[in-house]
């Protein structure tokens, strides 16, 4: 609840410095990790259960939402790309890295990660009734 | 060749309209396909409800002069395939099993022992349906009249009874099957397009270099609109995600909830399949185009068009026209079943009424709502646009906070509920009206829709804990046991 609320906030002062017309890099910064805090904090809300956090689930919520939030900062960081310079997979380099990280690694690592720890962490086969 | 695919197209539409018409006895039938869904047929007939023919025309148009700043459109699936199952799909589905609910304002009037919480949430679904259905009633009619030269009100006139036809006949076990066949068109022509787009513009990285050339923002990462614009896109269609009533009410519709293991990857891979036209004809026209290999375009639009014009053979440009067709009429079934579900028994119960011959009645509401939406289509004009804009935004912030959020935290009130639904619903239609009408202009770098999700976020949080007092009493024993899984 603190990551969702903290990201939220987050995500409110990008916006009133967008329309102050700051162009501060910490507008858009602020945007990324709220909003990587507002996913994170709704994923890591759904994965309690009888009020305890389930492990595998939560890793997954820290590595993965972590991980965006890091990818997004680098990208923000970094220069940007100009003709002629490296390509990666076809792309600007710095274009591609930000789509494996915060397009493709979380494509790859979620369904797994849910699907490995749904009959632990999700649906117990304790619990699947005939009616559920 | 294009109208004889598009003929063999629409048959086995009516084909599989006829099969599911014969099992549709009950409204549990009509409203959640009799809750036995099994797993392929879920997860493609989500992805079909998910993509409109956006997918396949404007997304290709934004793509084509916006550069990356688009594909920030379609990046959050990676996240919210998955999000979607592990936020709603457990607790929907349960909730649904045990009280027999038929629509996502039962949900929320169970979650918070509230008609006036389902009240309220299906005339903001009802407000949001209109407007998506009118817009893809409109991109239907030019689908049609591309394939057999009909003549815009006519198409409008045609791809609407098509649809009706099944939509009121077999209500949505017609829509989820009719969406497996629609899905799959819309896959098979999304994978075939992308690799002949490559081969036309010679390579990805053939392409990189004549764009970056003319604009190395346009393949920088954030695009031609900067970070905070793509930004923006992100946080919109992540979260806001989370509320799309056509793809959460689905929870109820499937067989075992053990089903749901396999559900994210499933949908996954048919959710990238089925993008990989957009990001590759968008690309490759604009390369095409800058080296004079392909003649400016009139408008962004155009691109998918033209590229099937010039680069495809005549067989696949017509299976994506009837995979346009596929993914606008996959949209509006499950819109009309979510509109007409609204009108037969969401607002009766609000009203203290217990709805009464709901397949018949949602059989009429189908039809009632359908005729509006091809009316509006036709006669409006501009206006379609103001209601299209609206659909995704009302969805998104008047559901989101109170059915994401408040099934996965007994923390949430009532009070916090139905204040983050007005907020979203009036905030939604007044800021986008301004906005349509030229009265207010909001800065690059900020949407409508980012502006009214965030505010009424907070508001349901604010307002709940404000009234946290009332939390636990507002929960009955079998709700609280789902949600915390005990």
């Amino acid at each position: 609840m603190i990551a969702l609320v903290v990201g939220l906030l987050g995500i409110v002062g990008a916006y009133v410095g967008v329309l102050l017309g700051l162009t501060s890099p910490l507008v858009p910064l602020g945007m990324a990790l709220g909003t990587t805090a507002v996913l994170g904090g709704i994923a890591q809300l759904a994965i309690v259960r009888a009020g305890r956090e389930t492990p595998a689930l939560a890793r997954t919520v820290r590595w993965v939402f972590g991980g965006m939030a890091v990818g997004f900062v680098v990208v923000l960081l970094l220069p940007a790309p100009v003709a002629g310079g490296p390509l990666l997979f076809g792309l600007p380099r710095v274009t591609a890295i930000l789509l494996l990280v915060v397009g493709a690694m979380p494509l790859v690592v979620l369904p797994i990660a849910y699907a490995r720890a749904f009959d632990a962490e999700v649906i117990p086969p304790t619990e699947r009734r005939p009616d559920a | 060749m294009r109208e004889v695919v598009g003929l063999a197209y629409f048959a086995i539409c009516a084909a599989i309209a006829v099969w599911a018409t014969r099992r549709t006895r009950t409204a549990d039938d009509f409203f959640v396909a009799g809750r036995g869904v099994g797993l392929v047929p879920f997860a493609i007939a989500a992805m079909a409800s998910t993509l409109s023919g956006f997918a396949f025309i404007g997304g290709t148009g934004l793509v084509y002069s916006l550069g990356m700043t688009a594909i920030f459109l379609i990046l959050p699936a990676g996240v919210t395939n998955t999000l979607g199952a592990w936020v709603l799909g457990k607790r929907m589905h349960r909730l649904g099993s045990a009280r027999k609910l038929l629509t996502v304002p039962d949900a929320l009037a169970a979650r918070y022992r509230s008609p006036a919480t389902q009240g309220l949430s299906a005339v903001a679904i009802l407000a949001g349906v209109v407007g998506y259905l009118a817009t893809n009633a409109l991109a239907l009619g030019v689908v049609i009249d591309a394939l057999f030269a009909t003549g815009l009100g006519p198409g409008i006139w045609i791809g609407t009874a098509v649809t009706l036809a099944y939509s009121v006949s077999g209500g949505i076990l017609a829509g989820i099957y009719t969406d497996v066949f629609q899905g799959l068109v819309m896959a098979i022509a999304s994978t075939a397009v992308f690799v002949f787009a490559l081969d036309a513009g010679g390579g990805l990285a053939a392409i990189t270099r004549t764009i970056e050339a003319a604009d190395p923002t346009l393949l920088g990462p954030w695009g031609a609109r900067g970070a905070m614009t793509a930004l923006s896109f992100f946080f919109v269609f992540a979260v806001g995600s989370l509320g799309q009533p056509q793809i959460a009410h689905k929870y109820y519709m499937l067989c075992d909830l053990a089903r749901l293991k396999w559900y994210p990857v499933l949908m996954t891979v048919a959710m990238v399949l089925s993008q990989l036209l957009l990001f590759s004809v968008g690309v490759t026209v604009k390369a095409l185009v800058l080296r004079g290999e392909m003649p400016s375009l009139a408008s962004p639009d155009e691109a998918t068009p033209q590229f099937l014009l010039r680069f495809v053979p005549v067989v696949l440009s017509a299976l994506v026209f009837a995979g346009v067709a596929a993914a606008i009429m996959s949209t509006v079934n499950s819109f009309l079943s979510i509109g007409a579900a609204a009108l037969t028994h969401d607002l009766p119960r609000a009203l203290g009424r217990e709805p009464v011959r709901q397949l018949l009645i949602g059989r009429i509401w189908t039809v009632v709502i359908a005729v509006l939406a091809a009316l509006l289509a036709q006669q409006a004009g501009l206006l379609v646009a103001f209601l299209g804009i609206l659909g995704y935004g009302l969805f998104a912030s008047t559901l989101v906070p109170a059915l994401a959020i408040g099934l996965n935290w007994t923390g949430a009130t009532r009070e916090g509920a139905l204040a983050s639904i007005a907020t979203g619903l009036t905030l939604t239609v007044g800021l986008e009206w301004l906005v349509w009408s030229k009265k207010l202009t909001v800065p690059q770098g900020i949407t409508v829709t980012g502006i009214t999700l965030v505010t009424s976020l907070l508001v349901f949080l604010s307002v709940s804990w404000l009234t946290r007092d009332h939390a636990a009493a507002q929960l009955d024993p079998d709700v609280r046991a789902i949600m915390l899984d005990n």
